[in-house]
C-alpha cells in the first residue's frame, strides 16, 4: 500500500481547516526511530542485502491546545528530509490523542496507511482500530491538522536539525 | 562516496556501490556502523549511519541523534 502523504493529508474539509486556526501548538520533542524494513521487489536490485535494510524515521511531538483549552499530543512520523524542500510528497503517519481524532479519524487512516501505532496507542484507540465510524469520518481532526500545519511552516528549519 | 563530516570532526564515507562505511580512511565492519536509509518504498535514499555500539544515528547532514524505541514514544 503506497503511503500516504503530508500534502494528501493536508486536504480535508474547510471547517476542520478553520477549526484548526484557533488552535495553539508547540514541538516538544523530536525522535528518531531505526527500522528494519523489506525491501520493495523492484528496488531490491539496487542494493547488495536484498533483505532488510535499516529505515531512518524522525517522529515529532506535539503538544496541541484548542480554543477551548484542552491540549492533546499530537504524534508526526516521516522521513528525514535533507534536501528541505519535499514536504508535499514526504509520506507520513499520523496520531492524535483526542476523542474526535479515535472516532472519526483513526480507521480511516489505517485502512490509507496513514496511521502511527504502537503498543500504547493501540491500547489506547482500540475498538476504534476495527470499527468503521458511526460518524462522517476524516482523515484529521483539527489538532493534528494544525500540527500538520505548523510542521509544514517550519518544515526546512525543522529538517535541517536532524 | 557520500562523505558525513560527525560534529565531533570524524570524516565518515559511504560507498554506495559496495555499501561499505570508512571512518578516517579506514573500513569500518557492520558488527559496528551500518548505512540508513529513508523513504524505502519510493525512492531508497541513504540518510546516515547507524553506529550501533552508541545506539545512535549520524544523520546525512553530520548530527549524532539518539534512537527511540517507538513504543516509548507517547
Amino acid at each position: 500500500m503506497a503511503q500516504i502523504t503530508i500534502g494528501e493529508l493536508m486536504r480535508i474539509d474547510a471547517g476542520r481547516i478553520g477549526r484548526a486556526n484557533e488552535c495553539s501548538v508547540e514541538l516538544v520533542k523530536t525522535y528518531h526511530e531505526l527500522k528494519k524494513a523489506s525491501l520493495l521487489e523492484r528496488f531490491k536490485s539496487l542494493f547488495r542485502s536484498t533483505g532488510l535494510i535499516n529505515t531512518y524515521y524522525v517522529i515529532f511531538k506535539f503538544l496541541v491546545t484548542s480554543g477551548s483549552g484542552k491540549s492533546y499530543t499530537v504524534l508526526i512520523r516521516t522521513n528525514p528530509d535533507f534536501d528541505l524542500n519535499k514536504w508535499e510528497t514526504n509520506p507520513c503517519k499520523v496520531f492524535c490523542s483526542c476523542p474526535d481524532f479515535k472516532f472519526r479519524s483513526a480507521y480511516t487512516l489505517k485502512q490509507r496507511g496513514g496511521l502511527l501505532v504502537n503498543d500504547k496507542i493501540k491500547l489506547e484507540l482500540g475498538q476504534a482500530l476495527s470499527d468503521k465510524p458511526k460518524r462522517e469520518p476524516s482523515l484529521l481532526c483539527k489538532h493534528s491538522y494544525a500540527a500538520l500545519t505548523w510542521l509544514v511552516n517550519n518544515y526546512s528549519t525543522l529538517m535541517r536539525t536532524i | 562516496m557520500i562523505e558525513i563530516v560527525s560534529f565531533k570532526g570524524e570524516v565518515y564515507k559511504f560507498d554506495p556501490d559496495t555499501e561499505r562505511i570508512f571512518k578516517d580512511g579506514k573500513l569500518i565492519p557492520s558488527t559496528i556502523a551500518e548505512p540508513v536509509f529513508s523513504d524505502i518504498d519510493n525512492n531508497p535514499n541513504f540518510s546516515g549511519i547507524f553506529l550501533k555500539e552508541d545506539n545512535v544515528i549520524l544523520s546525512k547532514s553530520g548530527k549524532i541523534n539518539s534512537i527511540t524505541d517507538i513504543n516509548n514514544i507517547y
